[in-house]
């Protein structure tokens, strides 16, 4: 009997079924993919460094002379579990050259240091973008993402390593996801092989070998500290898991702004859902009317409804569960190309827990709504729950005080107000779609700003940048002498050719401070400028260290060891203790936020140099950045000259454009989303409205106007929620969008372009919402004057 | 003139492959001016045919002609133009926007067919007066859920009377009514017809019908017979009423 009941109101009430199925279904998909895909990022680091098995600590060594010593010292250290070893083949990038199908080029890498490798390592393995261990024959090659897409290579191209006088040909096999090299922010890049390749290109060759050591302690910062203690003379750094997070904490931009989108999602679904499952509840009030007043029980009738709603959000939620799966991975898919972040068909489990939490929302909401069917009276329900009384004055406006406003923008502002809560849902919702489509909008203009430059130590008014100052052919400087005479080197070369300029460029260290007089140390990576203005920095108190007894920290250091301007810190170089003064703090992005800078008087030319940042080139110039590297690549082409927008690149290029692939299909996806939404709203309207749709028709209103009236109600709701949604877009960026990138240790200003995003966006959603609307009031054309007896 | 001419006028609805033939064949012909009634027995096409002539609903044979105007020739727009500016309807339910006070949906229609800034003052210079003379004016701004239904009703007939039409079709208009209110809309059609408006009404109700000048008495989609009452006047309607009501019994009704 139940059976025949359904299948009746099914068909009977077929639009309003239809829709909220659709919305049953939507919900699902979003609830479930959104739950699925904040579980994987929000351990995706973890579940990254779980499949590539990274070690407790790593540690590089220059060569291989000390690698007795350092076996040795391991197996003598209790608490150091386990240890592997691998060897890496430094290679140049003119060593290696790219063959695709139409032409031959040199290999291009932002100054990141290139090695040759094999697979087999037990610790940081390199994967596949499923976090399967790599398989190559011989004759293939694997490479990391951001090489292949600095170099726009594809699976199958070919490129040449020359190696000991002698040319190796591989195909590209495999775009790797490499957790050590495979991100640009590491400053390095690795090309792996099979073995037998390896050792084929390997043996006998002259390039340096590295050893990367990696191992398992009980006790890391005992093990570092004892192992600092050995004083090995080629041991060229260690760090320990959490260097990870330095190096992905661009990609977690992306993973945070998932998750973000994730809960607006769960938000927007929820609420959805809950309206159209009122509002259609509220549509069988009349028929529960007339059978509790020919006498039906209230449990029998609210069985039909329970059956009825029961059987639509199961098949709803079956469906839902079937699409989250494939369009959950669809989002994570676009979320890095970095890292590895689990698979989402893994966590099937949690899809279906949200299909089953959707099935009891829905249930739960039908129980609620029937349970009010003991309570009303027949007639209360055949009034469609209303009493008949009213106690409050309707909220709408007066036509005929509206002097300057059409009837139909008019009708449609006033059905707004008079029924503020049947909209209030769509109102949130444009809201927060278009706080999402201005959150990447936004993230991407900062990333591309001048502040975001200057939070890398980049000066945006500088003449040019130069990426190395090594001559070519020439190994990496590491230290401050090597890199003097190489800026006063490039600056006469210039000169020669009538270029008069300055070159500065921050050396950078990791130097040992005791910080009170308990004896804290912290070792923050120090920047040492060289040159005649240092290197570029933007301080928030204080002023740059100048005398050699200055130094000043960033933000974070000085907040989180409890220190202040004009403070003592003691600091070790060369075996020598120095007493300095603290000058000053600022905010960049160097090591999250925790670096310290040293004044140019200080001798540090004893100590080994980790690198140096770009190389600032000053001069009197009526060209840009970017003409200015036009010309001096012409001239001086052995240097790689770079605006400070490209050195930005080299460091967050790939999450960049990661996040412009990533904003217009989501752009795309909220656009269709809101514009569906749209769509099944006004047609449960129109259900809803019927009688008054017909009664207008029969006093002579034209389809054409019905449709204008009810697309302008709309356009009503746009306007408004896009009054709110901008000061709210405001707020998200100052405390958001501003925190998500404090999380990698620069206070930076949200840029905003306003045209694009206050203009142009609420344009374009607009116009999708207004193209979804008069779709959906196509129906109005087939309400008749017979229609009127169902009047609300 | 005539105001409204049918030929052979059938309407035909299918429902389950089944052909109702709900009108067939209607002639009818109403003066400019006149008050007809239209009776019979409940599923007989009153409504329909009502719906019909006044282009609500589309003929599926036969001519309308609207003041010498072909209806069926038109289109679904310029019918619907007909029907805001030189039409007006009542219906038996008194169906409003109920987001708008009563003074702003007797406004409506109006300041829909035109909607130019000095056209508005004359709009609500004639609806306060239609408002007044329908004894409505005190309720202006009310909702239409504060308003008794006669009242309710009168803001209809305002409604349907604030862009000038030629004619009033008027479904049932005290269907809904209690006796004392059926007295106050008819009175009020009446006065407009004696002004020069054309009323077409729908009713079952004798007394009602008796205020019109003829009545039509429709049987299985035909009119059957019609009877001619003459003008109304106030000090004949007993009369008026008996003989409506004799003509009626005699055909059975």
């Amino acid at each position: 009997m139940w059976i025949e009941i359904l299948k009746k109101d099914l068909m009977k009430q077929k639009g309003i079924n239809v829709i909220l199925f659709l919305f049953i279904t939507l919900s699902t998909i979003f609830l479930a993919s959104s739950v699925n895909n904040i579980y994987l990022v929000t351990n995706g680091l973890n579940t990254y460094m779980e499949y590539a098995n990274v070690s407790d600590v790593m540690v590089v060594f220059g060569g291989g002379a000390e690698r007795e010593q350092f076996q040795e010292w391991i197996k003598s250290r209790s608490e150091i579990t386990e240890y592997d070893c691998e060897e890496l083949c430094e290679i140049k990038a003119e060593d290696i050259t790219i063959k695709q199908a139409d032409a031959t080029s040199t290999l291009k890498t932002n100054g990141a240091s290139l090695y040759l490798a094999s697979i087999g390592s037990k610790y940081a393995k390199p994967l596949d973008n499923k976090g399967n261990e790599l398989s190559l024959a011989p004759g293939e090659v694997a490479v990391t993402s951001w090489m292949m897409e600095k170099n726009a290579l594809h699976i199958g191209d070919k490129i040449e390593v020359y190696i000991s006088d002698k040319a190796y040909s591989y195909q590209i096999a495999i775009q790797s996801r490499d957790i050590m090299y495979g991100n640009e922010m590491s400053g390095m890049a690795r090309f792996i092989f099979c073995k037998d390749d390896y050792n084929k290109m390997v043996s006998g060759s002259t390039n340096r070998k590295i050893e990367v050591y990696g191992y398992n302690t009980t006790n890391p910062k005992k093990t570092l500290d004892a192992m600092n203690q050995q004083e090995f003379k080629f041991l060229v750094n260690a760090f320990e898991r959490s260097i990870y997070s330095l190096l992905y904490v661009f990609d977690m931009i992306v993973a945070a702004l998932l998750i973000v989108v994730g809960f607006c999602l769960i938000l927007i679904s929820l609420m959805i859902l809950k309206f159209s499952l009122s509002f259609t509840m509220e549509e069988n009030y009349r028929e529960v009317g007339v059978m509790k007043a020919i006498g039906m029980r209230n449990f029998s009738i609210r069985k039909i409804y329970l059956v009825k709603y029961f059987a639509l959000v199961v098949t709803g939620a079956i469906v839902g569960f079937l699409i989250s799966i494939p369009f959950g991975k669809g989002m994570m898919d676009s979320v890095s190309k970095n890292m590895v972040l689990g698979d989402s068909t893994n966590t099937a489990v949690i899809n279906l827990v949200c299909s089953i939490v959707i099935i009891l929302f829905v249930t739960g909401m039908c129980v609620v709504f029937t349970g009010k069917l003991k309570k009303i009276s027949a007639i209360e329900a055949i009034r469609s729950g209303d009493s008949g009384e009213r106690y409050q004055k309707r909220r709408g406006l007066c036509l005929y005080k509206r002097k300057y406003m059409g009837t139909i923008s008019f009708l449609g502002l006033n059905d707004i107000l008079c029924n503020t809560r049947r909209y209030l849902v769509l109102f949130f919702t444009f809201c927060i779609s278009f706080v999402l489509i201005t959150v990447p909008l936004n993230t991407l203009t900062t990333m591309e700003s001048d502040e975001m430059a200057s939070k890398f130590n980049l000066n945006p008014d500088a003449a040019i940048y130069l990426e190395t100052v090594e001559e070519q052919g020439a190994a990496p400087y590491h230290n401050t002498k090597d890199l003097e005479h190489a800026l006063r080197r490039i600056e006469k070369e210039m000169a020669a050719k009538g270029y008069t300029a300055q070159l500065s460029v921050g050396a950078l260290c990791f130097i040992e401070y005791t910080i009170n007089d308990v004896g804290d140390v912290i070792k923050p990576l120090s920047n040492y400028p060289i040159g005649k203005n240092g290197s570029f920095c933007e301080y928030q108190a204080g002023l740059a260290p100048k005398l050699s007894n200055e130094v000043a920290f960033s933000k974070k250091i000085m907040e989180e060891n409890n220190l202040e301007i004009g403070d003592i810190v003691i600091v070790k170089i060369g075996g020598k203790e120095q007493k300095l003064i603290i000058t000053g703090y600022y905010s960049d992005y160097m090591q999250l936020g925790k670096s310290a800078r040293l004044n140019p008087a200080i001798d540090i030319s004893d100590e080994i140099l980790s690198g140096y940042w770009k190389a600032t080139v000053e001069m009197e110039t009526a060209l840009t950045q970017q003409e200015l590297a036009s010309v001096l690549k012409k001239e001086f082409p052995q240097y790689n000259w770079v605006t400070a927008q490209e050195a930005l690149d080299a460091n967050i290029g790939s999450i960049k454009s990661t996040m412009q692939i990533l904003q217009i299909p989501m752009t795309i996806m909220l656009c269709i989303l809101i514009m569906l939404i749209s769509l099944l709203m006004m047609k449960l309207f129109i259900v809803r409205e019927k009688g008054q749709l017909a009664m207008l028709k029969s006093i002579g209103w034209r389809n054409k106007a019905i449709r204008l009236w009810l697309v302008m109600r709309m356009v009503w709701v746009v306007i408004l929620s896009m009054i709110v949604a901008v000061p709210l877009s405001m707020l998200c960026n100052r405390f958001v969008l501003r925190n998500i990138f404090a999380i990698m240790g620069a206070e930076l200003q949200i840029q905003v372009e306003p045209q694009k995003a206050y203009v142009l966006y609420p344009v374009i959603l607009l116009v999708g919402i207004m193209f979804a609307t008069y779709f959906a009031t196509g129906s109005v054309k087939r309400i008749s004057t017979n229609d009127m007896k169902i009047a609300e | 003139m005539k105001a409204l001419k049918a030929r052979d006028l059938c309407k035909t609805y299918i429902v389950n492959r089944r052909h109702n033939n709900v009108l067939r064949n209607v002639n009818l012909e109403i003066e400019e001016g006149e008050m007809v009634g239209i009776m019979g027995p409940s599923g007989s096409g009153k409504t329909t045919l009502l719906y019909t002539v006044s282009g609500m609903d589309t003929a599926t044979a036969g001519d309308i002609e609207f003041f010498g105007e072909e209806l069926t020739k038109l289109s679904a727009d310029q019918v619907s133009d007909l029907r805001l500016k030189r039409m007006g309807f009542v219906f038996q339910q008194m169906y409003m926007l109920k987001n708008l006070s009563i003074y702003d949906n007797i406004i409506l229609p109006a300041y829909q067919a035109d909607s130019r800034k000095e056209q508005r003052r004359k709009i609500n210079e004639r609806a306060k007066v239609l408002m007044a003379k329908l004894g409505i004016s005190e309720v202006a701004d009310n909702d239409i859920s504060e308003v008794s239904g006669g009242q309710l009703q009168r803001a209809c007939i305002a409604r349907s009377m604030i862009n000038n039409p030629k004619i009033i079709f008027a479904d049932e208009p005290t269907g809904a009514l209690n006796k004392q209110n059926s007295e106050e809309v008819m009175k009020e059609l009446n006065k407009l017809n004696e002004d020069g408006t054309t009323i077409m009404m729908v009713t079952h109700d004798v007394k009602v019908a008796s205020r019109c000048e003829r009545v039509f008495y429709i049987e299985d989609g035909n009119i059957r017979e019609e009877k001619h009452l003459g003008k109304y006047k106030e000090d004949m309607a007993r009369e008026r009423e008996r003989e409506l009501n004799n003509w009626l019994m005699k055909l059975g009704w």
